[in-house]
């Protein structure tokens, strides 16, 4: 139960960073945001059970799409699917720090590339602009540095000090 | 240790918010433009996040100030050097009198915009949030209760064009900038061609076409706003050209275009507005009907004046 609150209090505050530092004005290095609720949302996938997990990536994704003013349920549906992928990739050992974050490199990069083919499909025009490459390549990048950030926070947060662990 | 793969149970529940996600998405397409059930949501959740996110800029800003300042170290090394001595007593104070500067001249010059459109109101906003590098619309902490309309031209402190107010809530409102894709603006040239110019989804081209050209654009060249609507006032800077731009069958089309605006450094947004009581007259004037003695008069029954 205290993971399950940890949890959403952590998208919340993922949601309101990326909403602030990284938007328009804020850091957004070339030009590209990284994007620190998917990162959350699959550090804690790895670590919540299968219900929380789903209900994390959904939450955030749902916010994220009312705060930023953009396609309701777009993201929603995207972040679901990257916390159910994280999920089903999840190891029966303990991962290193960096392995986490390659971990978190491609389930970024899985969630990047559904995100504009999802918002292609519902006329958010991502894949035929010419940055889309550019932001397919460098979101996981900046993604999988944030993640030796992340990983921590996430471990203490949800798990309590003492059981702190990498991926 | 948390199991691998996934149980019934939760596929189950993938399978439900998927499903719900799809609900959102066609609920929100087909409310698009209408104050639906989407938008209601929406508000509510801008207007519950509005204090936290005022709150986290608060903490946020000398964080991206310091994270420019990095970016720029090398133009600052020779100033750096004049001032390492006292860098150590002054760097706290530093960091945030620069911000608190930067945002007093941006004020300042919006201030300046009054003299330039008397027959606008203008609202004086600051940028919330905005999406991730797919969305390139931003929020603004003003909306209805400012007097805040859909189709309102939103300008920068140097008075050029940003884009338009795309949705309005109570005290927010979205602006999709003319970078965004599916954007357009009506534009002229200095030699008086009218074009268009269409947002291409990123922050340092835009595309020009213009069908009855009569002359080739050199670079530098300004294309300024032009009978866009009844909400946009001509003559706002709107992009540069940044390669010579030929005729080819009197027709002009290049991506060779950078917009006025440097998106990337944007803090302060000006909202310009129809005062109401212009936009009644016009609707209450109707339309001027020839009489026959060749003079002209308004003819008042038309949009129910009174």
């Amino acid at each position: 139960m205290r993971a399950r609150s940890a949890s959403l209090l952590l998208i919340l505050l993922a949601v309101l960073i990326q909403t602030t530092l990284f938007s328009v004005g804020g850091i957004r290095p070339l030009r590209v945001a990284p994007d620190l609720v998917m990162v959350v949302t699959i550090v804690a996938a790895r670590r919540l059970d299968e219900d929380a997990a789903l209900l994390v990536g959904f939450t955030g994704g749902v916010l994220a799409d009312l705060l930023a003013s953009s396609l309701l349920g777009w993201r929603a549906l995207t972040l679901t699917l990257v916390a159910y992928m994280a999920i089903r990739t999840r190891s029966r050992l303990d991962l290193s720090l960096a392995s986490g974050a390659v971990v978190v490199l491609v389930l970024s990069l899985a969630g990047v590339v559904l995100l504009a083919i999802v918002g292609t499909l519902f006329g958010q025009a991502t894949l035929t602009e010419p940055d889309a490459l550019r932001r397919i390549m460098l979101v996981p990048g900046y993604n999988f540095l944030l993640a030796f950030l992340v990983q921590p926070l996430v471990g203490r947060a949800l798990e309590g000090k003492s059981r702190s662990r990498a991926l | 240790m948390l199991p691998y793969g996934g149980s019934r149970r939760g596929t189950l529940m993938l399978g439900v918010l998927v499903l719900f996600s799809f609900l959102l998405m066609t609920f929100d397409i087909r409310s698009s433009g209408e104050e639906g059930f989407t938008q209601t949501i929406r508000n509510g959740a801008q207007t519950i996040f509005n204090p936290f996110q005022q709150a986290a800029q608060a903490v946020i800003d000398p964080v991206v100030d310091a994270f420019d300042g990095l970016a720029n170290l090398a133009s600052l090394r020779d100033e750096n050097d004049r001032l390492r001595e006292e860098r150590e007593e002054l760097l706290s104070r530093m960091a945030e009198a620069e911000g608190a500067l930067v945002e007093n001249s941006q004020l300042r010059a919006l201030l300046a915009l009054r003299d330039q459109f008397p027959d606008f109101t203008l609202t004086t906003a600051s940028i919330l949030s905005s999406g991730d590098s797919f969305d390139l619309r931003f929020t603004i902490n003003r909306g209805s209760d400012d007097g805040v309309t859909v189709g309102s031209a939103v300008v920068d402190d140097a008075g050029a064009l940003i884009g338009f107010i795309a949705e309005v809530g109570e005290a927010s409102s979205t602006v999709e900038p003319i970078i965004a894709s599916g954007a357009v603006v009506n534009v002229v040239t200095e030699a008086g061609d009218p074009g268009i110019i269409s947002g291409q989804g990123t922050e340092d081209e835009v595309r020009l076409e213009i069908y009855d050209a009569t002359g080739a654009l050199g670079i530098d060249s300004v294309l300024r706003t032009f009978r866009h609507d009844d909400n946009t006032p001509n003559g706002l800077n709107v992009a540069l050209i940044t390669a010579p731009a030929e005729i080819n069958v009197s027709k002009i089309d290049t991506n060779s275009v950078v917009p006025f605006v440097d998106f990337t450094r944007l803090q302060f947004v000006t909202v310009l507005g129809v005062p109401a009581e212009l936009v009644d007259d016009l609707i209450d004037r109707g339309p001027d009907v020839t009489l026959p003695d060749g003079s002209t008069t308004t003819d008042s029954t038309e949009g129910g004046g009174s």
